[in-house]
Order: structure tokens, then sequence, then C-alpha cells
């Protein structure tokens, strides 16, 4: 059984269709990569396996995960599906953190520490900064993140999406708000810590070149529509649109 | 961050100076004889005297001289003499402040009590039923003019059940009927303040992070949302306080509540201008204080608001 | 999307209230059934009847013809006043902007924060009291302490317009300061300015009836609102309706004003999304 099955997925925001007809899967501890420019839907995807679209927005077909249909689940349930089921990394991670609160208080909100147990849960929070290899890890609990620069953000907000160990991991452009040399850091602390956790994850981005990297298969998106789905090696060898040709030109 | 305290007090300075000019150049411009505000109390004053106030008062010398001698003159407690009374009107306002901060004080206790659950019932529940009764209800209470709800109070509490007394200070029940006029409109707008500031701050990326993370969704709105809209809100709650102060003046002569506001209303019928210019000095100089003592409040509160260079905390 | 182009449904019901009050205020000869100043000694604080529809007050007027001229002070004063309020700002605004970062603009802006600086109605009052009691005099200790916010937002509009291309253009192929102001400022200011100032009618009611309750706007025997609010006080245990209309008067308009002016501001943090 696959790990999240998509079949014909149609959102729509208020009557104008924004993705068309969408049907992928994903096995367990496989990666797939969403290429496609901004504005195609690969956010709004996300969303929608989430379930944290907007109100405005309709969405049409069925998204299994682990079996269990995600469409029309009830927030509740919903609710405690996110985090520990699937989890996401944000492309900014300077507007995904608080900025008028510390780090730590951050990740108690998070596990949904008690005042008492505040002791107990810092060794677990160093824990999970120091498995995204941040130096240091004591002192940047009692951090606020405009103390911080955007690659330990972008640690924290994964330590922060791993921290309840999720079965699939969204990460949506984790690295484009980053400065060109932290991006391969990010991209190799994310994969490092797929083989140590064994999650599935959806890897989404504009760059092809960065998707080569991380992704078994890739799909390409156009417009909302899905226009190709291959295996990572295949496509690039091998694109069959002209589309595609021109995504992997401009990543070279 | 200390440099940005130095720079906040060092414009208030500022401003209060300005004040002080603005104030100063008024008491000039009105009618009569500025030498009227030192020999108020004296009946039929000599030549001598009367060249004594002069000097008192620097009236031969360039007018900005004239100015420096009043200000020291004010910062020392030195307000002239009432033209009715002939008393210091410093003393006056010494006994009629208090009044007016404790009526300020009841109004922003109204203010707050009303605008809190309202403004985030409303936020909450967006586009239910209850919040637009709550909406409704906002646009009505800003409406109405505050003396309006007093009017109204006296009518219902007063005349007709007798249940709060009229007019004066004193009591706690004297104080119930001007409180809520004040703070029933104040408090309504400051509800419609806060609605939009949750509903701006639920927008946030953040927010959408911590419930992507499997935070509980009372954590987010507490440690999210409020959290983060609270600068502003009290930001434009000191502003608030500053309408109060301003709006009391009607309020205390509705109730004849003996504070600095109907003070002041008493000496404009009076003509009597050293009053008039010491009650806008005073008042401008309170509001600025609490506008700048609100903003340092700030770094017990969210230091962070500082690390990121933001005013407002956005 | 056809939400921002028709006006919601709070803000219709605002316009609606409006004209009317606009229409009852402009035609109030025409449908005032007595003379809002005539006095009657002899029917003082009567009951409604078919020659006084709300009855008469404390010196036998009518008040239902009083309410009705007082529309007329209420929006024609707050008209002028938002005129006045207006010319100041933009005046001064204008000279800011053009002059931004040189000492006329540092001393004006220095200008704004202190008038600013004064709490509420105090700057106001404090006017009326030095000026007098007086329609006029009120006039101008409203628009006196209100121009502050304008020149602020006519500034940076000003600001922003020249450093916009086309000012930039004109500048080079040689237009003058004046024709700079007229052509190009002016036009381009008109759409926010006013917006403002619309935003500002409802405060503008409020404030003038205040200061009227406190007998420093409106004199006997004029018909406004806040006055009539003041002369009715002594009556409001024998006669309670004599306080509530003008009360209900001066509530309706600001109300409807107020839905006026939250409708804009919902349309302009539309625009700006």
């Amino acid at each position: 059984m696959p790990y999240l099955e998509l079949k014909n997925v149609c959102i729509s925001y208020s009557g104008s269709a924004v993705i068309n007809d969408i049907s992928f899967s994903l096995q367990k501890g496989e990666t797939i990569g969403i290429a496609g420019e901004s504005g195609c839907g690969k956010s709004t995807l996300a969303k929608a396996v989430l379930g944290i679209l907007p109100k405005n927005a309709d969405i049409t077909g069925s998204i299994k995960y682990c079996g269990k249909e995600l469409i029309g689940m009830p927030e509740k349930e919903f609710a405690k599906l996110r985090g520990g089921g699937i989890s996401m990394v944000f492309q900014d991670p300077s507007a995904a953190l608080n900025p008028v609160r510390k780090i730590k208080h951050q990740f108690y909100d998070i596990f949904g520490t008690r005042r008492s147990a505040r002791k107990s849960a810092d060794e677990k929070i160093i824990h999970f900064l120091r498995l995204v290899h941040l130096q240091a890890p004591e002192t940047i609990l009692n951090r606020y993140p405009a103390q911080l620069s955007g690659g330990m953000k972008q640690r924290i907000v994964i330590a922060m999406a791993i921290c309840k160990a999720p079965q699939l991991l969204i990460a949506d452009e984790p690295t484009s708000a980053l400065d060109a040399e932290i991006r391969l850091q990010i991209i190799e602390e994310l994969m490092s810590l797929k083989k140590h956790l064994g999650f599935g994850m959806i890897y989404i981005s504009h760059n092809l070149a960065e998707l080569s990297k991380v992704a078994d298969s890739i799909l390409v998106m156009k417009n909302g529509s899905l226009i190709e789905c291959q295996k990572t090696a295949e496509l690039f060898a091998n694109p069959r649109q002209t589309y595609t040709k021109e995504l992997i030109a401009a990543a070279e | 961050m200390t440099k940005y305290i130095i720079k906040k007090i060092i414009t208030s300075l500022l401003v209060m100076l300005g004040v002080s000019i603005l104030t100063f150049g008024m008491g000039r411009l009105a009618p009569g004889d500025p030498v009227d505000t030192v020999l108020a109390g004296t009946q039929n004053p000599t030549a001598e005297e009367i060249a004594s106030a002069r000097a008192y008062l620097g009236l031969d010398e360039p007018i900005v001289s004239q100015y420096f001698k009043w200000l020291s003159r004010a910062l020392s407690g030195d307000l002239g003499l009432s033209f009715q009374t002939g008393q210091p009107v410093s003393h006056e306002l010494a006994v009629r402040l208090p009044q007016t901060m404790i009526l300020t004080l009841g109004s922003v206790i109204v203010m707050l009590v009303i605008a809190f659950p309202l403004g985030i019932i409303s936020a909450l529940h967006r586009g239910h039923f209850s919040d637009y009764t709550i909406r409704f209800f906002n646009v009505l209470a800003i409406s109405v003019p505050s003396f309006c709800i007093g009017i109204l109070l006296i009518l219902v509490l007063g005349v007709k059940h007798k249940w709060l007394p009229v007019m004066g200070n004193g009591s706690i029940k004297h104080l119930i009927m001007p409180s809520l006029a004040i703070g029933i409109g104040t408090g309504a707008g400051l509800a419609r303040l806060i609605r939009s500031q949750i509903l701006t701050h639920m927008e946030a990326e953040h927010v959408t992070a911590a419930r992507v993370f499997g935070v509980k969704s009372s954590t987010i709105l507490k440690n999210h949302v409020l959290k983060n809209a609270i600068p502003p809100i009290i930001t434009n709650i000191g502003l608030m306080i500053g309408g109060m102060l301003g709006g009391s003046a009607i309020i205390e002569t509705l109730f004849s509540w003996q504070g600095a506001g109907s003070y002041a209303v008493q000496a404009i019928y009076a003509r009597d201008y050293p009053v008039i210019q010491a009650y806008a000095l005073v008042m401008a100089v309170i509001y600025i204080t609490i506008n700048i003592l609100i903003e340092l409040s700030y770094f017990v509160t969210v230091p962070s608001v500082y690390l990121l260079g933001g005013r407002d905390g956005k | 999307m056809v939400n921002r182009i028709k006006p919601a449904a709070p803000m219709l019901i605002g316009i609606v209230l409006a004209v009317f009050l606009i229409i009852l205020a402009l035609c109030a000869p025409l449908i005032a059934p007595n003379d809002p100043l005539k006095v009657a000694m002899a029917n003082t604080l009567q009951k409604p009847s078919a020659d006084f529809p709300l009855g008469t007050d404390q010196l036998g007027r009518c008040v239902l013809s009083r309410l009705l001229y007082g529309a007329r002070t209420s929006l024609g004063v707050t008209c002028l006043v938002l005129l006045i309020t207006v010319f100041i700002g933009t005046v001064i605004g204008t000279v800011s902007g053009l002059f931004a970062g040189k000492l006329p603009d540092k001393l004006l802006t220095a200008f704004c924060e202190i008038v600013l600086a004064f709490p509420g109605l105090i700057l106001a009052l404090v006017i009326s009291g030095l000026l007098g009691p007086g329609i006029v005099n009120v006039m101008l200790a409203i628009a006196l302490v209100s121009w502050a916010r304008y020149a602020r937002v006519v500034r940076s509009l000003v600001i922003s317009i020249r450093e916009a291309d086309y000012m930039k253009a004109a500048k080079v192929s040689g237009t003058d300061g004046l024709h700079l102001v007229t052509r190009h400022i002016l036009p381009n200011i008109g759409g926010a300015v006013g917006t403002v100032a619309v935003t500002d009618i409802g405060s503008t009611i409020l404030k003038f009836a205040g200061l009227s309750f406190i007998g420093l706007g409106a004199q006997a025997p004029e018909a406004e609102w806040g006055m009539m609010i003041n002369e009715a006080r002594l009556y409001m245990a024998k006669m309670p309706e004599l306080i509530l209309y003008p009360i209900l008067a001066v509530t309706i308009s600001v109300f409807a004003f107020q839905l006026i002016s939250d409708g804009l501001r919902d349309r302009l943090d539309d625009k700006s999304q």
C-alpha cells in the first residue's frame, strides 16, 4: 500500500481552477520531487495534503494517507495527523518562526509541554537541535529568531518539523530563501535525516538541479497540471516534454 | 536597545518643548494684558505693582527670554494665578488632576473589560452571527457621543431607578456612570482594533507553521496570535487614553466631576486664560509621558520587538 | 471579485442613510412644519400633536423643526470644517513634501508632531476657549487641530509622487513649480485625501456636538443637536423624549458616516493586498 496516494485531485479558489486532475503516489521512504515555476500550484498541492487550504478553496478527488481519506476529514482528526504524521519545512524560515517568542517556547508549544515539565523538555529540544547539526544548542534555546542566521533558522524549522517523528515530510522550496552557500548544507541535512529517520518526502522546488540531488522520481507541473512524471535519471536523460527540456536547460 | 530608548526619550522631550512653545504662544495671543496673570489676586494694583509684574514676566525683554522665564517658572510648578480666584493655578490643578486620573483609570478598566472579550470572540467567530452582532453593536457604540451615553445612563440608572448618584465625586458609586460613559465607546473602538489585529496575525505564516507542526489550536491562539497582537494593541490603548483625557472634559462637566477637565471648561466660560493654558500644557505632558512609558514597557514584556527594530511589533 | 466592485451591504445602508440625512438637511426649510426659532411660551413642553409632530421644547419651539434645522447646522459645519482642514493640511503637506528633508519640511513636520501631542479634544477646547464661544470659532478650533493628520498623509503622497518617473520627466522638460503642483500633485492626491476626509465626517460631527453640548459651539437660539441635548437636560425627568430625539439624530448621522467610512477602509485594505 502506498504511503500517500492522490487520485484526480482538483482544487479551485473561488471558482478559478488552480490544480487540475493530479494523481500520483508515494511509497514508504521514497522522495518525490515536484518541479515547476512559481504559481504552478505546487504549494497549493502541499497545503491540500496538510489540510490547510484557505476556506475559499474547493477540493475534489481523493488524497489517501496510509489508507485514510484526507479530503473531508474532520479538522479535529486532521489536527492529530499534523506534526506526527505529516509535517512540512517552510520556504522562509524567518516567516515560519514566531518573531516575538524564544525558540524554546516555540518547541514547548509543539510538544505541549507543561510549565513543570520544561526542564526535561529542554533536553529533548537540545537533542533535536543537535540532530540538525546546530552548534551550541543550549544557547539557542533562549534566542529569539531575529538573533539567528537564516541557515540556523531553517535548521530549527527542520527540527520542529521532524521532532514528532512524521512519516511524511513535505519540503516546500526549503532553500530558496537562503544564501547560496547554505543551500547545499540544508539539502544534505534533509537527506541525512531522511536516511536516519526513514520518512517519505515530497520535495518541492523550481530548481531541477536541486531536485536531481534529492528525488527518486520527479513530477513536472505546469499551470496546475501534471505534465510529466519519470524516475529522476530517466527524466534528465530523456525528457518527453519541451517544457521539461526548458527547465533542465535553465537548471544547467 | 539603550540607544533606542535614549532616542525615544529625547524625541519626547523635544515634543514637550514644542508643546510648551505652542502653549506659551497661545497664552500670548489670548486677549487681555498678560500682566493680569500675575496681578489677578490684587485689587487695584499700584503702578509699582504693575511695573514689578512686568519685570517678573519680562515683558520688556525679547519674546524668547520671556518664554524661557515662563518655562522655568512652569517647570518649578508656577503656572500663574487664576483670574477668577487669584489663587495659583497649580494648587487647584494639583487637587483636580488626581480626580481626572481616577476617572481615566475607571474608564480604561471599562474599556478593557468590554474590548478584549468582544474583540476576541468576534475574531474567532469571523463571519458568523455572533461576529456580525458584535460588530453591529461596536459601530453603534462608537456612533453615540460619550456624553449621550452618559445622559442615557443618567436617565436609566439615575433618574428612573435612582440606583446611582448623577453628579459629584467621592465614592465608587459616583465613578461608575462617568467611567461607563467614556469606556463604552472607546471599548467598542478597541474591540474593533483587537478583532482586526487578531485576524491579521492569524494570517501570519508562523501560525500556519505552528498548525503544521501539530500545536494545539488553543495554544496557537494564545502564543502565536494574541502574544503577537498585543504590542500594537497596547500602543493604540495609549493613543486612546489620550482621547479619554481629552474627552473627559465633557463628561466631567456632565457629571459635575471635580477633575481637571471640568475645571478647564469652567475656566473657558470665565475666560480664565492662565487656567486654560496650564490645562493644555499639563494634559499634553501627561499624554506624551503615558505614551513614552508604554513604549518603554515593551522592553520588559516583548524585548524582541526591539531586536527587530520595529516600533509596533510588526 | 464581484464584492470589490459592489459596495458591501453595510456601506450601502450607510450611503442611503447619509443621502437621506443630506436631503433632510438641504430641504429643512421646505419640510419643517414650523419656524425652529419661534418661541411660544404659551405651549411649552407639549406632547406631539398635528401642529408639532414631535411636540415642543421648554420655550414652546417645534422639536421636529429644530431637529431638521439641526441637521443643517451639523452637516454644514462638518462640511466646512473638513474643507478648512483639508485646505490647511494639503497646503502644509505639499510644501513639506516638496521640501522633503530640508529645513521647511523639518519645521512643519515638527509642528505637526506638536499639534498631535495634545490628546483628543484638548487643543480644540483650548483654542475655542481663547477665541470665545460661537459656531465659527469652534469650526476654526476643530480645523486647527485636525489638519496635522492630513498634512502627514499629503506629505508622504507628495514625496512618493515626486519620486515617480513622470514627475522626473516633467521636471526635466522644464515645467515650473506651480504647474508641477497643479497638474501632477494635486490631481494625484485628491482621491486619497478625499477618502480620509470622508472617514472623518462621523468624528467631526461628534466633536462639534460635544463642544456645542458644553456651550462652546452653537449659541442660543440656534438649532443645533449638541445644544438641544444640553438644554433638554433640565427636563430629563419630566420629558425624556426631548433629550432622546437629538441624541438619536446625532447617533444616526454618525452611524451612517461610520458605515461608509468602514466600507471605504475595507476596500482600501482589499486593494493593498
